[in-house]
């Protein structure tokens, strides 16, 4: 099962007549493929099975950071990066998810939150685009993207988005939306007036709109009109 | 044909640098429900080791229990369509009345229980020896029960009741009155004159024979079944009643609780933190993903939860642990 070329070995004396070799601590990586990816969903189902307290903070400090840092990469700011994920954890607790979900955790808690900041962006268009008269509707399961390679494509437009802006006004945006500063910090920063960053903020987020809906309208529509 | 996909392709593939092919390939690929699985395993390692921020999880997490607190009143931090009405707190309105009902009979039973049979229970980290009327003797392990009917002990057979672990030291007696150690896990231990452990515990049921013979009586499926155990002998019940016989050439090792070790052969952290919770009634938390795979071999003595947990990071090296709370401690990558 496990492979011996990845066991790293720890060992230390310890005066003790029943173990004349001493504890001995073995670790294999955590990456090396199916039997670890079997193993760390065992020990958190076991830890739920126990209380689900338990199984729920173990969660948070597993998959937390990452699910985070995945959600910013489509909605490109902290705080509602950690909206959606922060919702997606409630849900999966509150409704006791975790009682039914047949996937692994880790693969439900991803793909909640791809298909929460996918949704987000989608909602986050219809507001500059012609289409407002357009009744939102509810987003039922045959709505969504069908398609894994559609949630890469769409963080990666957000990425080039943002790389089309001018320098200045990209830093501005990074510097609100990502690190979640004021406009009046932003403006002691740059040494710019509070009026300028409101402009570049405006000009930015109204460009990576037009950048995305120009790219995905199409795709936003097909996923509304299926 | 599925085609196969390497982790390094999804790494490129993640970072916006995968061809339009390998693109098309991927999305086949994950198809497979096993391959999404494993998508979701590299996305994960992929994130921790490209990660746009580092968010804090104490932060989430406390914020999350704050709302869990709110419960129902809680809406969702981001709306972008209208919410439904919920019906859900008058069913959980219902719900608790019907469970406090409940309660309320099953008081009833356990109270009945309590009249006809002496208990003699051990708590977190406690050990307690137990003589019998027939002068048999039983240590018990922390966190267990031992029943014995208070009225007519050894009249017929001599019968108790185990929950938890403990060791036997059963004395023979001239009429060769039968001892039969009950347990919860469907298992049944018949003796006549020996030395042996008994563990009946949620996760499954043990037995080890010291000295002496034992029967187990266990039920498989609805056919009652027999087996004779010889000394060395460790059998175990496993989730689906099937009973796996093996020799252990130190049965002792399975009685040293008695004198509060340890002994690890190759456990995984999973495990030790089991055995932490059924001796102290504290909870491990394997607080980095990377400690998933430690195994640990080595004997140990320790009177409780953190004595046990500070020996284990010690010898380690690597291993650091830290306290939440009474009855949880943490461990981490040091």
């Amino acid at each position: 099962m496990k492979k011996s070329a990845h066991f790293n070995h720890i060992t230390k004396k310890e005066p003790d007549e029943h173990s004349p070799e001493g504890p001995v601590f073995v670790r294999t990586p955590l990456t090396a493929g199916k039997l670890t990816e079997y193993e760390s969903e065992l020990i958190i189902r076991k830890a739920f099975e126990a209380d689900t307290a338990n199984g729920i903070e173990l969660l948070f400090r597993w998959y937390y950071a990452a699910l985070c840092s995945h959600a910013v990469r489509y909605v490109s700011s902290r705080e509602i990066a950690e909206d959606i994920v922060s919702d997606v954890f409630y849900q999966f607790h509150s409704e006791e998810i975790f009682r039914k979900v047949e996937i692994s955790y880790r693969a439900y808690l991803f793909t909640s939150v791809r298909y929460r900041a996918f949704d987000y962006v989608r909602a986050e268009m219809k507001r500059s685009t012609s289409l407002q008269q357009a009744e939102y509707m509810a987003i039922r399961e045959d709505q969504q993207p069908d398609s894994l390679t559609q949630f890469e494509d769409l963080y990666h437009d957000v990425l080039r988005a943002i790389h089309e802006l001018p320098v200045k006004r990209r830093e501005i945006y990074i510097k609100h939306r990502f690190e979640g500063k004021k406009y009046q910090e932003i403006a002691r920063e740059m040494s710019l007036s509070l009026r300028t960053v409101e402009t570049h903020m405006y000009q930015a987020i109204h460009q990576v709109r037009k950048f995305l809906t120009d790219r995905w309208l199409v795709v936003f529509l097909a996923c509304l009109l299926i | 044909m599925i085609p196969e996909i390497k982790k390094e392709i999804i790494f490129d593939y993640l970072s916006g640098t995968a061809t339009a092919f390998q693109k098309r390939q991927i999305e086949e690929w994950a198809t497979v429900p096993e391959n999404r699985e494993l998508f979701f395993l590299w996305l994960w390692e992929w994130e921790r080791n490209n990660s746009q921020y580092q968010a804090d999880f104490a932060a989430g997490l406390s914020r999350h229990l704050e709302r869990m607190e709110r419960g129902d009143l809680e809406k969702p931090a981001i709306l972008l369509q209208k919410e439904r009405p919920s019906y859900s707190a008058w069913l959980k309105k219902g719900a608790i009345a019907a469970s406090l009902v409940f309660l309320a009979g099953l008081a009833g039973w356990i109270f009945r229980d309590e009249i006809r049979f002496q208990a003699y229970s051990t708590g977190n980290g406690e050990i307690r020896s137990v003589l019998l009327p027939d002068s048999s003797r039983v240590v018990l392990n922390a966190n267990s029960t031992l029943k014995m009917p208070r009225f007519g002990f050894g009249k017929d057979a001599r019968v108790v009741h185990l929950t938890g672990e403990a060791d036997f030291e059963v004395t023979s007696r001239p009429d060769r009155k039968r001892f039969v150690v009950k347990t919860d896990r469907k298992l049944d231990v018949v003796v006549l004159g020996t030395i042996f452990n008994v563990y009946a515990r949620p996760g499954g049921a043990k037995v080890v024979l010291n000295k002496g013979k034992v029967q187990l009586h266990y039920q498989q499926g609805n056919r009652e079944k027999q087996l004779t155990l010889q000394p060395g002998d460790l059998a175990s019940l496993d989730e689906k009643g099937e009973v796996n016989v093996r020799k252990t050439a130190h049965p002792a090792v399975y009685s040293a609780w008695k004198f509060h070790r340890f002994i690890f052969e190759n456990t995984s952290l999973q495990e030790i933190g089991k055995k932490v919770k059924e001796s102290f009634g504290v909870t491990l938390v394997i607080g980095s993903p990377e400690l998933a795979t430690l195994t640990i071999s080595g004997a140990f003595t320790a009177l409780n939860a953190v004595e046990l947990v500070e020996l284990l990071c010690d010898a380690s090296g690597d291993l650091a642990y830290s306290r939440a709370g009474k009855n949880k401690i943490i461990l981490t990558n040091r």
